[in-house]
Formats: C-alpha cells, structure tokens, sequence
C-alpha cells in the first residue's frame, strides 16, 4: 500500500495512526490503522480462507505470569502478526473472573477493536471435583457450564472449548443454553485420546441425537505428534542414562519421517542398542500420530482447532508434529475451521527471556502463513 | 498435578517478620501459585513450607489472598473465591520471636488437586492414565502426593 507513496505522505499517515490509536475508541480505529490487521480489510489474503489464523493467549502465560506483558500487550502482539482470531483462558486472565466488572468488559471490546481482533473461542474448565471427594450434581453441572456461557456471550467468544473429560450427560443439558447465548461448544480431542476413543462415539451419538450445530469437537495437534519435544526429555518413556544417543536420535528423526517401527527397530538392532534404546523405541510408538484425514472425516464437527506445539526450530519447523504433512491434508480436505496457536513449551523449561514466547508463536505463523499459501 | 514455574512461585518481595504491638511473632512472605488457571482455593489441597531445615506445619499459618485471610481448614469450603494466576499471596507464620536479620533459604511444596478429570469412568470412555482401579472405575486423580515434594526453593535477605 506504501509503493507509490511519498515519504511526506508515509510520515503523515504513520502520525495520524499513532494520534488515532491512542483515542482509539469503539469502532473508531479500524479504517485508519496501519498493520496487518488492517490489509486484511482492504484486501483478503492470499491463501486458504477456511483455515483461519489465531491463537489462544496461553501461549504467552509465562509472560503474563511474571506481569512482564500485560493482557493488553499480548492482544497487540497477536495482532501484528496477524493471528486475529483470540482464544483466552478466561480465569487465567481475566481479572474478577468469573465476574469481571463492566468496566473490564467494555475495555475488552475497545481493545478488539482497536487492535482488529475477534473473541473467538473461551476455553471451559468443567471442575465437577470442586470440593474435594465429592462430584457435581448434574444441575449444579449445568449451572457452572452456564455461568461459562453467559460470560462467553459477554465478551464476545462464538465458541467454547470444553475439556475431554467434561460430563456428558452436563453437555447434552447445556445444549438449549448453547444455543440461547449463541456459543457452539467443542470437546477438546488431545493426546492420549484419538477418534477411536470411545467417549468419541458417545459425542457424537449426542450431537446427532439433538441435531444441533452448537456442539462438536476441537482437536488438539498434539494427536498428530510423531516424538517428544526436545525440551520435554523422553517423555513417557526410560531415563535418558539408559539410551544410547545417537540411537535416540535416530529413532526419533526416523519417526517424525513416518517410518513404521519394525523397520526401525531391524536398523538400531544392527547398532548395538542398550535396553532404554529398545523401551524408548517403545514409546514413542505408542504416540497415537492420528492421521490428518480422520480430522476431515470429522470436519461437520469442527469449528476451531489447537495448533498445538512445543519447539519451533530455527528452520521453522515443529520439532515433534509434522505440521507440512497436517495443514495440506485440512486445507484439501475443506476443513473451515480457526486455529489457536497453542505454545506449550514454556512449561517444561523455564527460559529467562520474557519474550521468548513471542518468539515461538512467531516461528509457528511464519510456518502456517508457507503452508496456508499465504506467501 | 505437574509442576511448573516453580522459580517464580517464592517472592523475595515483602519478605519480613511481623509483630503484635512490641513483639515479633513470626514472618510473611508472598507465595505465587505455580498452576496455569490460577485456582479455587479449595483446590489448595497442601502445603510444605521449611525455612533454614525447620518445617512449618499449615496450622500454624495463615494466607491472604485478594485481600481476605484464610486458616487452611477455611480454605476447603472456599469453592467460589480464586488465587487468580501469577498474584501473589500472603503467608503469615506464627514463630515466636521471628527469622533473624539476614539470609534465609526458603523451600516450598504447593499442591492444587486436579478438579476436572472425572473421579470415576466406570465405561471405559477416557484414556485417562493412571489405569483404572477396581469395579467402580476409579480414576485414581486428586491424591495428595505423600510426602508432598519440595520444589521451589529461594534464597533471600530479611531485613527486619
């Protein structure tokens, strides 16, 4: 937009979008910022519009944790890197939840606005063990579910992701309230489970059941996962001191390429592997590497997806799901879903670098933009 | 649950000994919850504070959390208030005559019992590892780890 612009003219519009975002107000904004917010408006990306970028804010949790960004912040940031589609962790960022003051939700909607975001997925927490041995009637179930979708429809969020275990008998209630505050709910599909899971079936006998849109299933890209994260060490599996490292190595490198395990293990068998060799070869096989196209089989059930990840590399690749042979499969496959960018790595290393989360959600956006086709 | 950040969770902020009128009779410090969603704090399930090798049992402390002090045994009925994530909270330990002046290593365990994965799936219908045991398809979650284990651990300078 800036080619045949004079540097005058850049300066004065640079200016003006500073002056407006700083009273930015409802609605005001929008037409005047610059960024990629505001391209997207003017003219639609190249790429694959079903698959639309986002990203939850757990991402940054770290960063919030230690107060180093504020909520603010991290909605700026995720702007100007275009994942515009917002999921939160309402209790984990939203102060006085599960009742946050108007105050604060009318400051949440000047924010979206300003940065050009959408609320789109709340993530639930069903704590049905809220005191201790003892578990949630099914009304007081319903009850909580419904405080969630009440305050989701207060701040905008279309949709809720429900965690695997949450009662189904609670969601099947729920179903009539989803639909009054307008909030479809999915239940979170993540590793260890995968679509043969049985809870799976029972899902979607449900969702037939009442034939609603309201319900469906959000799968976490950790089922796609072909090897530990590196920053996780043999997770699952023997004590590093038992391995062999190169065969470690080898095992891991010859999985995420898809090699099937008995081809492996005639190839380490030639190297003179230690015992751990062996049980970590066992392992990593039980990593569930659920194939891409059960996710389109499923597509009618899926309206946001976790775009899970541990280690983006400096070539920007995920060290463990094999994303270039997942979002082709989805975009092929027609699948018109959001996706929340779902950094986990923060978790099992503690790095002193307060934005080093930034930095990974970077890598991942980069790595979705190649395979979307956006560049 | 799983523990993380737990080089985050001792405050060396507000680190002090507290009196009642002329008398020191004990110390404060500003604990942060190491658990993502931050928690009800009938989630609190246990605590382990050892300062300088000496262990403080929970009775003998209180914690202040967004302002309002709870006994530990007031904690498990308190379903509908939070620790909101990365806020700190106030323990107050009771020790006659206080910490002295100087360093100090303080050692913390905080355990949040897991409140959202069913205690029971007698179908079968989730993978939740550990394996289910007995008739009733007990889960097995939301035991206290036994001892519970020490993982933050600071040390810090007292003042006064």
């Amino acid at each position: 937009m800036f080619r045949n612009m004079t540097r005058k003219e850049f300066l004065h519009t640079m200016a003006g979008a500073a002056a407006a975002s700083a009273l930015a107000t409802k609605g005001v904004a929008a037409s005047v910022l610059p960024g990629p917010a505001a391209d997207t408006k003017q003219a639609p990306p190249k790429g694959s519009p079903k698959l639309k970028r986002g990203v939850t804010l757990y991402s940054y949790q770290m960063a919030f944790y230690t107060r180093a960004l504020t909520l603010e912040a991290l909605l700026a940031e995720s702007s100007a890197i275009g994942a515009n589609y917002i999921q939160l962790l309402p209790e984990q960022m939203v102060p006085g939840f599960p009742n946050p003051t108007d105050r604060f939700v009318d400051q949440w909607f000047d924010w979206m606005d300003k940065y050009h975001l959408v609320p789109d997925t709340y993530c639930q927490f069903q704590d049905t063990v809220l005191i201790k041995g003892q578990d949630l009637s099914l009304n007081q179930g319903v009850a909580m579910l419904e405080r969630d979708l009440k305050l989701a429809n207060r701040m905008g969020f279309t949709k809720m992701r429900l965690l695997i275990g949450t009662p189904i008998d609670v969601v099947e209630k729920a179903i009539p309230l989803a639909e009054k505050y307008g909030v479809w709910m999915g239940w979170e599909l993540h590793n260890p489970a995968n679509f043969q899971t049985p809870a799976v079936s029972r899902w979607i006998e449900v969702i037939e059941r009442n034939k609603t849109e309201f319900l469906g299933i959000l799968p976490d890209f950790g089922i796609f996962s072909r090897r530990p994260a590196r920053n996780m060490g043999l997770m699952g599996g023997p004590p590093l001191s038992t391995t062999t490292e190169a065969i470690v190595k080898y095992i891991g490198e010859q999985r995420y390429a898809g090699v099937e395990k008995e081809v492996i293990a005639a190839e380490i068998a030639k190297m003179n592997p230690k015992p751990g060799d062996l049980a970590y070869l066992e392992a990593i096989c039980s990593y569930r590497n659920v194939d891409p196209h059960e996710v389109v089989a499923h597509k009618q059930y899926v309206r946001n997806m976790h775009t899970k990840f541990w280690e983006m590399t400096d070539d920007y690749r995920e060290y463990s799901i094999p994303y270039e042979k997942v979002i082709p499969v989805l975009v092929e496959g027609g699948v018109d879903s959001t996706m929340s960018s779902e950094f986990e790595g923060q978790r099992f290393k503690q790095i002193d670098d307060d934005e080093y989360e930034l930095e990974q959600v970077r890598r991942q956006h980069v790595m979705l933009r190649r395979l979307l086709g956006e560049v | 649950m799983a523990v993380f950040y737990e080089d985050y969770m001792i405050c060396t902020r507000s680190f002090c000994n507290v009196m009642s009128g002329a008398q020191t009779t004990g110390f404060q410090l500003q604990i942060r919850t190491n658990y993502y969603r931050g928690t009800y704090l009938s989630q609190i399930d246990a605590l382990r504070l050892v300062v300088d090798g000496e262990e403080f049992p929970t009775d003998n402390m209180t914690i202040a959390i967004e302002g309002v002090t709870y006994t530990f045994d007031q904690l498990a009925k308190a379903t509908h208030k939070r620790w909101f994530f990365g806020e700190p909270a106030t323990l107050t330990v009771f020790k006659p005559g206080g910490l002295k002046p100087g360093p100090h290593t303080v050692e913390l365990g905080l355990y949040n019992r897991n409140s959202y994965i069913p205690r029971f799936d007698p179908e079968g219908l989730y993978p939740f590892g550990p394996p289910h045991a007995g008739g009733d398809g007990a889960t097995g979650w939301g035991k206290t780890p036994s001892p519970l284990p020490l993982t933050a651990k600071r040390t810090m300078t007292l003042v006064q």
